[in-house]
């Protein structure tokens, strides 16, 4: 059944920030966060009667990128490429400048050293708000799963930055 | 692990300083047209799914620097007071002005010296709104007053390049914010007297 697209067009172009900003929680750099943006949006305008009115838009659209990120990861694997920052691997800080536009930078080197798994409920709960059962309902998984994986990010983070002062 | 409410709330603000910048930089107009044009305008009338690599060499490259400037000089202009960023996106669908930004539009004048704001035309719009165009050193937009008395963000646009540094706000508006006042002004602009009277009432 066709859907009201330039409604469903106006409600994701309302969104846009908010997947930019997801899209920043999986990938490190800007322009890979925003070509995921826009992969996101053409396959979400090329399906849209997957999307069923009513429903939370955000969800379906994190989803999207979520899986396109999947695909992406897995491809550039094969060729081996890598996402990571090019300074992987240095140290990301003790934490004492917190709030600081550098401390931003360590946050977002520390979040790019997470495993995808850790890192896209990072993107999901402690970015975006999600509740547990939303992010749940968003992977496909059960929301115990969500507990833990949020759990496991947040001392993995801890371990990178040092507590949260 | 099991947080407590003050750490959560450590976390809370790390996590935001280090990703919400995003939310106040310009959409990129690859991002925006794909959801502005009708679909007729494709031909076939189907969008093109690219991947990251064949969509990245479209672009001309832009290093890490550049790339991180906007939101670096979004965290500068959020430091300035605090560590608010200038605007939050909210759930009811407004993007507010907020901090040094929100403070610009209420208090300061068109005749203001350069700093990190400029707010350079100031108008009473069709629908009853005062509206005040801003530049900061990246961005430049329109915001109106809402009767709650928030500025709700109308138009976000790059600024147009300013040889002033990154600190300081860019002089010109860009055609987007243009655009922008004019099919939203009623009338014509304010004058300096105007202008101050406006503010003088608090924009009611």
């Amino acid at each position: 059944m066709p859907q009201d697209l330039p409604a469903l067009r106006q409600e994701i172009a309302a969104l846009l920030p908010r997947l930019r900003r997801f899209g920043r929680t999986l990938a490190y750099r800007q322009e890979d966060a925003d070509d995921l943006v826009q992969i996101a949006v053409e396959k979400a305008l090329t399906r849209t009667e997957q999307w069923t009115p009513g429903t939370r838009l955000y969800s379906w659209m994190f989803r999207i990128m979520q899986n396109a990120w999947i695909d992406e990861v897995r491809a550039r694997e094969r060729r081996g490429q890598t996402f990571l920052p090019e300074e992987e691997g240095e140290q990301v800080g003790d934490g004492s400048t917190s709030g600081s536009p550098l401390d931003a930078v360590l946050v977002r080197k520390a979040v790019a050293q997470l495993s995808e798994e850790h890192r896209t409920v990072v993107g999901l709960v402690l970015v975006e708000g999600l509740s547990y059962q939303e992010a749940a309902e968003t992977l496909g998984v059960p929301v115990g799963t969500v507990t833990s994986r949020v759990a496991r990010a947040r001392e993995a983070l801890q371990n990178l930055l040092g507590e949260w002062p | 692990m099991n947080l407590n409410d003050e750490q959560r709330q450590a976390e809370r603000r790390r996590l935001a300083a280090a990703f919400d910048g995003v939310l106040v930089e310009p959409i990129p107009p690859r991002l925006s047209a794909l959801l502005q044009e009708p679909v007729a305008a494709t031909a076939g009338g189907t969008a093109q799914v690219v991947d990251l690599a064949s969509a990245r060499t479209q672009r001309r490259s832009m290093n890490t620097w550049m790339a991180w400037g906007g939101m670096a000089a979004s965290l500068v202009l959020g430091t300035v007071i605090g560590t608010r960023l200038p605007t939050e996106a909210r759930s009811d669908g407004r993007a507010l002005a907020r901090g040094p930004l929100a403070q610009a539009l209420n208090t300061q004048l068109a005749s203001a010296p350069p700093g990190d704001v400029a707010v350079p035309i100031s108008f009473k719009a069709k629908d009853g709104r005062w509206c005040r165009s801003f530049t900061t050193a990246q961005n430049a937009g329109l915001a109106c007053r809402d009767a709650d008395g928030a500025w709700a963000l109308q138009v976000l646009a790059a600024a147009t390049p300013t040889t002033g540094g990154l600190r300081q706000a860019a002089t010109a508006l860009p055609p987007a914010v243009l655009s922008a006042v004019d099919a939203a002004i009623a009338g014509e602009a304010l004058n300096a007297e105007q202008e101050k009277s406006a503010r003088d009432r608090g924009w009611r």
